[in-house]
């Protein structure tokens, strides 16, 4: 079951790896591009926007890498989730597969456990990479864009759980809904569903977390390093991280029970 | 039911399915016997599709559904095969891996049985499927429901796709397994040709319920084709009619038997097609 699953998700998968590659490699020739500047002004090791302010092409890389981190998670989760169910429900070749002797809850489970396990993998290579490639350079300009690091928290963990639930979500739309353009369209409008459910299931679980008396170790810095902004968000996505996975686990649960009532 | 009545191998009772807030079958009932090759009939739209994709598992629906004696599910669902409409297989596996998709999927597989019919049916494994002809799609689609081993075979329109060569090759393919396996076939078509020889049941439906249900030659040998005069059709008073028709300066009626019919018209036995024509065109009155 699982190679027919994966035979099937083979185009998406390739797509999904081409996306990875490239946001991969536009991450790394940001980071050059701003490297080269802070070189030719002499300050190659500077992590202080008072100091060296990005400018120019170096500002329009840091601008595209905050972009791509914000975005990539959900493109690769609706590439992997949308085509999941909707195409099967298009070309209705769930007639044939649930037809078979697997029961449906498990094909569903399978499926969306798949998408979830490659869009995960494939938004961890481009969170980690913005995190330790491209991270030093962000916080020379994260004034400026600090709405889009709110999409991504800086935190590959947090990115790969988006990208996870994104796939689990339209892949759960496509299974009732059907149709791919369908499907797609309502996806990109539950976008921000992902969003609410992590910030306010953080909101939920952070509360009881506060007033724990726990105290985070802090990390002595220099009054002009602001390496530390890179993990400043990092408590918080590790929460949302969690909401996120709560809410992935009652999305699969709703899938498998609509597989299994098998209005495909 | 007693205990000498043999259990059929498929049994509906008040089977209604919805789609989209709308009753599509309503308390369809019927039993076919194990081994039974049965005609589900009806114009387009009175339901075969529905009906069978509910009976597959496809589709939610009320009332009771026995296949094997055991209600449907996922305990029955290795030993019932189903080829729907237009053939769904994944246009973009070749047949080789359409066929190792099948022996995974399904613990009855038998991959000898498989390929003594891929090879019957001159299909290339590394075609495409979605590069088959309709006709070649449904001979493989049919070639995976009948390698799965079912003891329950439902196929929707398996012979309107193809050319009149392979529409015999594959009857008599399906024969072939039924007297082989003892199979229990239900076969869905609104060309009453296709069935006629081929099946010894017959289920019609109009409207989403059943107009007839039972065996060909009960249901043939119940009814009578009544001839007259227009002037002879009060002879019909009292008669079980379904249907009559005018004719040119008569009538055609036809009559379910019961007791002895008035002389006054001549009596003849229908055909199945005329029967299953006169319960049509009375259900579309």
């Amino acid at each position: 079951m699982n190679r027919l699953i994966l035979r099937l998700m083979r185009p998406y998968l390739l797509v999904a790896l081409l996306v990875t590659a490239g946001a991969t490699a536009y991450l790394f020739a940001a980071a050059s591009t701003v490297q080269h500047q802070l070189d030719a002004r002499g300050l190659p090791e500077c992590v202080n926007p008072n100091d060296c302010w990005p400018t120019g092409g170096a500002m329009d890389a840091i601008l595209g890498a905050e972009l791509l981190a914000a975005t990539t998670p959900f493109l690769l989760g609706l590439l992997l989730g949308v085509p999941l169910f909707a195409r099967e429900r298009d070309e209705d070749t769930a007639a044939f597969v649930l037809t078979q002797s697997v029961p449906a809850r498990r094909w569903a489970t399978a499926k969306l456990a798949w998408a979830a396990a490659a869009a995960a993998s494939c938004a961890a290579v481009v969170g980690l990479t913005y995190r330790l490639v491209m991270g030093r350079y962000t916080i020379l300009a994260n004034d400026l864009y600090e709405l889009l690091e709110l999409l991504h928290l800086n935190n590959p963990l947090f990115m790969l759980a988006l990208s996870a639930s994104t796939a689990v979500t339209a892949g759960v739309i496509g299974l009732v809904a059907g149709g791919t353009a369908r499907t797609f369209l309502l996806s990109l409008v539950w976008w921000p569903v992902g969003l609410v459910v992590a910030f306010g299931g953080a909101a939920l679980l952070g509360v009881p977390l506060a007033l724990l008396p726990i105290e985070a170790p802090r990390r002595e810095a220099p009054p002009d390093d602001f390496t530390g902004d890179i993990a400043l968000m990092d408590g918080f996505a590790y929460v949302s991280t969690v909401a996120l996975v709560l809410y992935i686990v009652a999305i699969v649960f709703a899938g498998r029970h609509r597989a299994a009532r098998a209005a495909v | 039911m007693s205990d000498d009545v043999p259990r059929p191998a498929v049994l509906t009772h008040s089977f209604s399915v919805e789609r989209h807030g709308r009753r599509v079958l309503h308390d369809v009932s019927f039993a076919l016997p194990f081994g039974a090759v049965t005609a589900l009939l009806g114009r387009n739209g009175a339901g075969k599709t529905t009906l069978l994709r509910a009976m597959a598992g496809l589709l939610p629906h009320r009332g009771t559904l026995e296949i094997l004696g055991r209600p449907s599910g996922d305990e029955v669902r290795p030993r019932v095969g189903y080829v729907g409409q237009h053939a769904p297989l994944y246009r973009t596996l070749s047949v080789a891996e359409t066929l190792r998709a099948g022996a995974r999927l399904n613990p009855r597989w038998s991959a000898a049985h498989a390929k003594r019919l891929v090879d019957a049916a001159g299909l290339r494994r590394s075609a495409r499927v979605g590069r088959l002809a309709p006709g070649q799609r449904m001979r493989l689609a049919v070639i995976m429901a009948l390698a799965k081993r079912p003891d329950v075979l439902l196929l929707d329109e398996p012979f309107a796709p193809l050319d009149p060569v392979a529409r015999t090759e594959l009857a008599g393919t399906l024969m072939a397994e039924v007297a082989a396996e003892g199979t229990t076939v239900l076969l869905a078509t609104h060309v009453v040709a296709e069935v006629d020889g081929m099946c010894d049941h017959v289920v019609l439906l109009g409207g989403g319920r059943v107009l007839l249900a039972g065996g060909i030659d009960e249901a043939v040998d119940g009814h009578r084709l009544a001839v007259g005069d227009d002037t002879d059709r009060a002879a019909l008073a009292g008669a079980d009619v379904v249907e009559v028709r005018p004719g040119s300066g008569g009538f055609t009626a036809l009559v379910r038997t019961g007791p002895p019919p008035p002389a006054a018209l001549t009596w003849q036995r229908p055909s199945l097609e005329e029967l299953v024509l006169a319960y049509l065109r009375e259900d579309s009155a």
